[in-house]
Parts: structure tokens; sequence; C-alpha cells
């Protein structure tokens, strides 16, 4: 009988997808800045990883999506056709994200700011899900 | 006592002589490809207020004022800025219904003041933004 529960709870496991995600690419058009984001989560945002550039200086929250240095997520939101990502380092704002997203013809647009202290801020257009 | 009056009235009055004219500019957002384009015309304490609108949208023309800028008309339905967010709703009078949303968020670091947004025509398309002034 114990045996059995565990096999129908590893079928059950084995059943359930995986949160999908994927990431959306928020580009200045001239490509002097970006802020890339992988994204889950079913009802709300989840950013499970980050990756920003400006010239030649990187952050990376994971080091198998490239060489930079750390960065973290602070905050999100994702609602009312907003979308807001804070990226931090020990608690100092690394990078400011603000998009709005609104229905296009196949799929969602993003657009909005990126503003990195120190760096500069530019307007930004965004690909993904 | 008269003399005093006189004189508070006419301190008063180049007071307010002394005030220049709110001056107003045009808010300027455009899609990359320059072919989707809406402006507005701000004034009042720090831009905040919109008193006219134009749109331009694949060939097409629309105005606040079709006198002074050629195209159909349109009203500006509702508007905010706090020069931090901006959200602006175009109305086709004769419809009654939203002619077109724009959507803005404005930032600044160092010398870079930037403005980047989503503009949406109902039941024609949504284009990413970029905007100038004021």
């Amino acid at each position: 009988m114990l045996r059995a529960s565990f096999i129908a709870l590893a079928l059950a496991g084995l059943a359930s997808p995986a949160n999908a995600t994927e990431w959306v690419n928020c580009t200045e058009p001239s490509g002097a800045a970006s802020f890339d984001f992988l994204a889950g989560g079913v009802d709300v945002l989840s950013i499970a990883a980050i990756t920003i550039s400006v010239g030649d200086k990187v952050w990376a929250s994971d080091v198998a999506n490239g060489p930079g240095d750390p960065v973290e997520l602070g905050q999100s939101f994702a609602g009312n056709g907003m979308i807001l990502v804070d990226a931090v380092h020990q608690g100092v704002l690394v990078a400011e994200l603000r998009l709005w997203q609104t229905p296009g013809a196949d799929l969602p647009i993003y657009g909005g700011t990126l503003a990195i202290p120190g760096f500069g801020a530019w307007s930004v257009s965004c690909s993904g899900p | 006592m008269t003399r005093t009056l006189l004189r508070l009235l006419t301190t008063a009055l180049l007071a307010i002589a002394a005030q220049p004219a709110l001056a107003t500019e045009w808010l300027d957002c455009t899609s990359f490809d320059f072919n989707q384009r809406i402006q507005l015309l701000a004034g009042g304490v720090d831009f905040h207020q919109f008193s006219a609108a134009t749109l331009y949208v694949n060939g097409a023309d629309w105005s606040t004022s079709p006198e002074a800028q050629p195209g159909q008309l349109l009203d500006i339905g509702q508007a905010f800025w706090d020069g931090k967010t901006l959200l602006v709703d175009l109305i086709d009078p004769a419809a009654q219904s939203v002619l077109a949303e724009l959507r803005v968020f404005a930032t600044s670091e160092g010398a870079d003041d930037v403005k980047g947004g989503v503009l949406r025509v109902p039941g024609t398309g949504a284009w990413v933004v970029v905007c100038t002034g004021p």
C-alpha cells in the first residue's frame, strides 16, 4: 500500500510540467544597453535570472548565463499593463527597468525605460513571451 | 491710510504683471520607424497639463484642432503626467470610443532624460514609442 502511494506520487510529479520560463530581452535600439530577465510564474511574475549590459560592463545573476559582476533581483511586479524590475547588489540599486505591455498583432509588445545609476538611462524595446 | 493702500495695490499689480505667461511645449512620441506619432501640447506648472493633441497612424491624421493641425477631430479623453508616468487616452468624439492609448515611463540618470513606452490604437496596432520634450 505504502509502495503504491510512493509510485503514484512519483508519477504525479513527472506528469506536472515544470513551470515554463522564457527570456525577455530589452535593448536600446542601437544596442548601447540591455536588460534581459528569465521570466516564469503562473499567476504572478517570477524572475529566475537577470543579465544586464552597458558598453563593456556586464552583470549576471547566474554565471551559467555568462560572466559578469554579481547582481540579484531586488523587486519586481507585473500587472495592470506594467512590468517593473529593480536589480540590486548588496542592497544597492544596479538597474531599474520600467516597461509598459500592450497587445500587439501577434505577440504582446513591451516598451519603456532602463536606468543604470552611474551609467545612464535609455528608452528600450523588448521581445519575449 | 489711503496712500498705504494705494502703495500696496501698486506693488501687487506690479508683481502680477511680472509673472511670465506659463509656457507651452510639445511632447512628441514616435515609433522607431516614424510611421506612428502622437504629440501633446503641454503647459501649466511643470508642463503637466495638456491642451492639444495630434495623432498620426499609418498615414492618417487626427487633431484636437483641425483648423490648426489638419486631420480628423479627436479629443483628449483623460491624461495623467507626474514627471515619471504618462497616461493618455485620446477619444474619437463621434464614436465616443478610445482612439489611442499612450503609456510612457520617464526616467533620468546623469545627463540622460528619457521617456519610452507604448502606443496602442485599438483595431489598428500597437508600437513601442520614444518621446522627447518638454
